[in-house]
């Protein structure tokens, strides 16, 4: 399995020096990576849609909002999950930013423990979307080392056709079949085909 | 197939502004003042409709409801009706797989709107 390049970080995006170096102060204090930015600008420097962890975002912020940036982030096809944490919020902004995909809404002051369990959820989210991910992009990989004639006798496989079956369908012989069959198994590092059928039908594998 | 919109509240009164709101648009409703009643139909709903669910049912937990929606393989859009504007009412509904939380008291205009945006047939 490919493993990500980065370990998750939590980062932080606050304007407000204090809440920033708390939050900062309580992610660390379990243990977890964390990435402090005094503006979402600054965070945009460095985002690239491969990072893992998940974001703590403040909604009012000066040059650019907590909620331009989610936007932003969606454009870009970004998956990281987001926290919005706010002094000033009220339930239409809380739905909204909801709606556009953030998977928390805390309003300040916030207790600490509160913060910690949606950072474990927001972080847990992330891993499971990038592994399956991983495992579609592996698989992908692997389907296109195939050669054409092997997609053919691979679809046929899946379809539960036995080796004589397909032989007669492609006008080849039974060994050949085996061959391709050999080659498909080892292209996909399986050592049979329920384990084939198995690999592709669970994305968490 | 018409659609329709069913509407879990034990406010009576809130259900019929609602039911004759809808009415005046040529959209159905079918009212429950009870969760448990509202579920045992639940298999046999119309395709195509929408929920209307209060955040204050007096015989079953709101989340609850829609989980047992869920695990039921019931995927019908829910939108929570609040007795007040609570963020962390909201988030929590919203979090639950809510399509949307509004807050009584409610305007006509804002219900009317929402239903049209989630593509429920309003004047047709």
């Amino acid at each position: 399995m490919i493993e990500p390049l980065k370990e998750p970080t939590v980062y932080i995006i606050d304007d407000d020096d204090a809440v920033r170096d708390s939050i900062m102060e309580l992610v660390k204090s379990v243990n977890l990576n964390a990435e402090a930015f005094a503006s979402a600008l600054d965070f945009l420097e460095i985002f690239t849609t491969d990072l893992p962890g998940c974001l703590v975002l403040d909604v009012r912020m000066a040059r650019m909002s907590g909620l331009i940036l989610q936007d932003k982030l969606n454009i870009m096809g970004a998956t990281l999950p987001i926290i919005f944490i706010t002094g000033h919020g009220d339930v239409e902004m809380a739905v909204s930013v909801l709606k556009a995909g953030a998977v928390d809404f805390i309003q300040k002051p916030y207790h600490e423990q509160n913060l910690l369990d949606s950072i474990a959820n927001a972080l847990e989210l992330d891993a499971r979307n990038r592994n399956i991910s991983l495992h579609e992009d592996a698989i992908k990989q692997h389907y296109e080392e195939l050669t054409p004639r092997e997609h053919e006798v691979m679809d046929s496989l899946l379809q539960g056709l036995s080796n004589k079956l397909i032989a007669r369908n492609l006008e080849i012989s039974s060994r050949t079949v085996e061959v391709h069959r050999q080659h498909i198994l080892q292209k996909y590092r399986v050592k049979s085909l329920t384990q084939l059928i198995h690999l592709l039908n669970r994305p968490e594998a | 197939m018409k659609k329709m919109t069913y509407m879990v509240d034990p406010d009576i009164a809130f259900c019929e502004r609602i039911s004759s709101l809808l009415s005046s648009s040529s959209l159905a409703t079918k009212t429950f003042g009870r969760a448990k009643d509202f579920l045992e139909q639940s298999d046999s709903m119309e395709p195509d409709s929408l929920l209307i669910l209060s955040s204050n049912i007096p015989d079953m937990d709101t989340v609850e409801v829609m989980q047992e929606l869920k695990k039921r393989g019931n995927d019908i859009p829910v939108i929570v009706v609040g007795e007040d504007d609570d963020v962390p009412q909201a988030v929590k509904f919203m979090r639950a797989g809510a399509v949307d939380f509004i807050w009584k008291p409610l305007a006509n205009q804002k219900l009317k709107a929402l239903i049209e945006k989630l593509g429920v047939s309003i004047n047709k």
